[in-house]
């Protein structure tokens, strides 16, 4: 009998526990027959989103909730492929190809990952961006000026069209959008229940500007992960790409409902205006080149190839999405079909 | 043994330790890693000292601790805060007990500029104990109304315990800051109004003052202050004007602090040499405990401690009146020994599930909580403001003197925390009414 | 060993001073050209957090640890002999060293992992290196040891009295 500890610092009230790590958690219980049980640490009580790396790495914990985009250093190639968020189409399109990505094409990021000690079970996206902000963002010219709470790929877009990117913790935005150092925020829809971002937010900017990919909910030390099973392996790759697929379609869901609810709140869902369309499209275009400098920068090996491989991987689960519609159960079999390093 | 048998038996291995003048951050933090030792071995452990310390220095919230004492310790030794007491007492001695209302109010002003209730009521003892015992004021009134007063340091902004509370609980900084200024405020009127009638019905107290004031000196001295409201304007009302946000608020106080200073031309090397100093110590005593706590609030974590806790809260159908009760009484009893900081870090994590449970409103909470702490300083055996008048003064006055004024300002508490916990608006007020 | 106290002690008070003032102009700087210029200056949060917050820290705890400053719990002694208090103070300082030893054992091995691995944070147009400031806790942490060993030394040979 094994009891894995997990850490996260989300809310134990976030839909990412209770939708989705809580029934893979069950899940994973049942199918073993009670051999693999969890004990799940909320709230950053045990570590915070930066050195949840570490608490896995030196077994502090088996498991956590890891994102790439804080360790450029450690996880340099796998950082920089999220990044390019802007690429994204959405939620279940990055899960697809992140997955195939880092499992089959990029043996760096493996290395990378073993590296620290930590074995890699599914990455995750959420759905794009939106920007929510005190004032009406609908036309090109409204974005000039704006101060937005943001980072990564999203900044570069606030800073080319005109506004002002800003770094804050999300609880400071909250503040800063209520007392006027922020105009907006670019995040989830989610974020207006879950932040209470309702209370300081008047309108939102139906824009979808980008997903992030790389969220690595589901991983292990690499200690703990040898003294499972071959099965038992297999079963948490397996049940591991079912919930990144539940993280697209639960997160895409608390979104909608967020905009759904917006009314009864007072704030208003804007749809963009065409130039605002057209200018995003047109700095979107420029995104590779972004990417490539940056991978310059941080002396990625294999930068090109690498890029371009992801780009085609992205244009494929394009297609595999839409032809499966957005069947969860069929798109996590696909996945795991296609881009698991087990079952074939 | 179980986790949860090692995290109580790792909670008398603490107390002990403590009794044995072992510095309480080092005890937090050793008792914790042997605790982590027992539970998880000695990877994890290991792992603990490699990443959680750094992990918990480096936090862009907490860089309001260093700009509040650094804001603090300039406008302290630049002799920002002297004028405070002169001009209260030329405004206030015709009343009973004048000098001791006065001594209340500069603290309540001085608290404006000072995070932190010892450094108040050191700065108070300095100025006023000599002033009142030479107009022959009962000593035990001259003493215990400067330990008392200084209590209001916490509580009115900037103050560094709220800066803790919201990073151990999660809550606003900033709404907690503006919480306590009407309960700060409040304490500092119910105390006046004590004094007043205090030496009113006992004259031989505070012997009427024979001075002769014009109203030309008190505008004299109001001028004298008059920065301190440009302070008070640069912290609060940058804050909630929407130019800074509460962390940044310190970082711009501590600046506006140094160009008063310069303005004014009390600014020197020594005098930033001796803030600078005064803040690095501080900073460093105030984050050897927080560390420790740290460490030990992840302890509790993988004892099981704060789930235990909150089971127990679900299982009783309590009423939280008689839970406030509770950990006011429990606040009363570890404050005979404890200080305020390691008293708060202490007790967060474990009482911190009650309070969820019982869906209480933690910003109101933070002001109780911070209030249990603050009385603590003035109750004996251990009342650390008490103690820093007494080590301000010298012999002069005898501990068990001002503990026995003290008992005064005590009973006026019970009337303050019976208010606050009756009108919860006191503390929530200002800071609702930032939002929309 | 003052001359080294004394050496130590203006490092620290150099370090940690520069760090606090460096934070408080680039905070100000933040707020007064956002406010007003509408202009923000990229990497304030991190460098706020991963240096200026780090060095003034760090040297805090150090220069606390060098004045024998920690705070004490002394209710439960006030009867015993200085004799007595001398030895148990000594322990405590101990103590003290050994849980700083521990930390640096383990800062120390972090530190060492992030250079290797070039541990950095992501600001807008650059990246910044973190793993010089986890070099900078090492060092800070050494000197809390060396000093509650010290100070131990001292207590134990009885050519110091008691905490008061
Ligand atoms: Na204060
Ligand atoms: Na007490």
């Amino acid at each position: 009998e094994t009891e894995v500890t997990y850490s996260s610092w989300f809310p134990g009230s976030s839909t990412l526990h209770t939708k989705v790590l809580t029934p893979f958690f069950d899940r994973v219980t049942e199918a073993t027959g009670g051999e693999v049980t969890f004990k799940v640490f909320t709230d950053g009580t045990v570590a915070g989103g930066r050195n949840t790396l570490q608490a896995i790495r030196d077994g502090v914990a088996d498991m956590g909730l890891l994102a790439t985009s804080y360790h450029p250093g450690e996880l340099s190639t796998a950082a920089w492929l999220s990044e390019g968020s802007i690429l994204v189409r959405d939620a279940l399109v990055g899960a697809g190809a992140y997955n195939e990505m880092i499992f089959k094409h990029c043996p760096q990021c493996l290395d990378e990952m073993e590296a620290q000690g930590i074995v890699p079970i599914a990455y995750h996206a959420t759905p794009p961006y939106k920007t929510m902000c005190n004032k009406p963002v609908e036309t090109a010219e409204d974005m000039k000026g704006l101060r937005v709470r943001t980072f990564g790929s999203w900044a570069s877009w606030v800073n080319a069209a005109g506004g002002n990117a800003v770094t804050m913790t999300v609880p400071e935005a909250y503040e800063g959008l209520e007392r006027g150092q922020l105009d907006c925020v670019a995040g989830s829809a989610a974020w207006l229940i879950q932040f209470s971002l309702f209370d300081v937010v008047k309108d939102v900017s139906n824009l979808p500007i980008g997903t992030f990919a790389g969220g690595i909910p589901l991983n292990m030390n690499a200690d703990t992960w040898g003294d499972l099973s071959a099965e038992q392996q297999t079963l948490f790759y397996k049940e591991g790409i079912a919930a990144a697929v539940d993280v697209a379609v639960e997160f895409d869901a608390e979104d909608n409902q967020a905009l759904a609810e917006a009314g009864g709140h007072n704030v208003n869902v804007i749809e963009p205006a065409e130039d605002l369309k057209a200018a995003f499209a047109a700095f979107a275009e420029t995104e590779v080149d972004r990417m490539k400098a940056l991978a310059e920068q941080r002396e990625i090996a294999n930068a090109d190839a690498l890029l371009e491989t992801y780009l085609g991987l992205l244009k494929k689960w394009e297609g595999i999405v839409d032809e499966l519609d957005g069947d969860r159960d069929a798109i996590a079999a696909r996945i795991y079909q296609e881009a698991m390093p087990v079952g074939q | 043994m179980s986790s949860l048998e090692i995290g109580f038996a790792a909670m008398g291995v603490l107390l002990v330790l403590l009794a044995l003048r072992v510095p309480i951050g080092v005890v937090l933090g050793l008792v914790s890693l042997g605790g982590i030792y027992a539970i998880m071995g000695e990877r994890a452990t290991i792992g603990v000292t490699r990443s959680m310390v750094f992990e918990f220095v480096a936090k862009w919230e907490l860089s309001a601790i260093p700009m509040f004492l650094l804001m603090g310790a300039v406008a302290f030794h630049s002799g920002l805060t002297r004028g405070l007491f002169d001009c209260a007492r030329l405004w206030l001695s015709r009343l009973p007990g004048g000098l001791a209302v006065a001594t209340n109010y500069a603290s309540a002003g001085f608290a404006a500029a000072s995070g932190s209730s010892l450094a108040t009521a050191a700065a108070m003892a300095r100025l006023a104990v000599p002033e009142m015992l030479r107009y022959n004021y009962a000593p035990s009134l001259a003493t215990a109304v400067v330990a008392a007063s200084g209590t209001i340091g916490t509580m009115i902004p900037p103050s560094i315990l709220f800066v803790l509370y919201g990073m151990f609980t999660g809550q606003s900084i900033g709404m907690l800051l503006l919480a306590g200024v009407l309960p700060g405020l409040l304490t500092a009127v119910i105390y006046g109004v004590m004094i007043i009638i205090r030496c009113k019905m006992n004259p031989d107290l505070a012997p009427p003052i024979a001075e002769e004031v014009t109203w030309s000196d008190r505008f004299h001295a109001l001028r004298d202050i008059a920065p301190l409201p440009i302070l008070i304007l640069a912290v609060i009302g940058s804050m909630y004007s929407g130019w800074a946000t509460a962390t940044e608020a310190a970082g711009f106080g501590a600046f506006a602090a140094i160009i008063i200073a310069t303005v004014r031309g009390s600014m020197s090397r020594s005098v930033l040499f001796d803030s600078i100093l005064d803040t690095l110590r501080s900073t460093g005593t105030i984050f050897y405990i927080a560390i420790g706590a740290i460490l030990f609030s992840r302890f509790l974590t993988f004892a099981g401690v704060p789930q235990f806790m909150s089971e127990m809260a679900d299982q009783f159908a309590y009423n939280p009146l008689l839970l406030l009760a509770v950990i006011g009484g429990i606040y009363l009893v570890l404050g005979m020994f404890l200080d305020p900081m390691g008293l708060l870090l202490l007790t967060i994590p474990i009482f911190l599930p009650f309070f969820e449970a019982a869906e209480m409103n933690l910003i109101w909470i933070g002001v109780l909580v911070v209030k249990f702490i603050e009385i603590s300083l003035i109750t004996p055996p251990v009342g650390l403001n008490a103690f820093v008048v007494r080590g301000v003064i010298g012999d002069a006055v005898p501990l068990g003197q001002i503990f026995k004024g003290l008992i005064w300002f005590l009973g006026a508490e019970v009337l303050i925390v019976g208010l606050l916990v009756a009108f919860p608006e006191i503390s929530l007020a200002i800071p609702m009414s930032m939002q929309n | 060993m003052n001359a080294v106290k004394s050496l130590a002690e203006k490092f620290l008070v150099a370090l940690g001073g520069s760090a606090l003032l460096v934070m408080m102009l680039h905070i100000t700087a933040e707020v007064i050209l956002r406010s007003a210029f509408n202009v923000t200056i990229p990497g304030t949060l991190e460098l706020v957090t991963f240096y200026y917050m780090t060095f003034a820290v760090f040297a805090g705890l150090a220069l606390v640890a060098l004045l024998n400053e920690q705070v004490i719990v002394e209710i439960f002694t006030g009867w015993m002999s200085r004799r007595t208090l001398l030895v148990i103070d000594g322990l405590a300082a101990l103590l003290g060293a050994g849980y700083a030893g521990l930390l640096v054992y383990g800062g120390w091995l972090e530190a060492k992992s992030a250079m290797k691995f070039n541990e950095m944070v992501a600001v807008r147009g650059f990246d910044v290196p973190i793993w010089p400031s986890r070099w900078v806790a090492v060092i800070g942490l050494g000197l809390i040891a060396l000093a509650s060993v010290a100070h131990a030394i001292a207590l134990l040979r009885g050519t110091k009295g008691p905490r008061t």
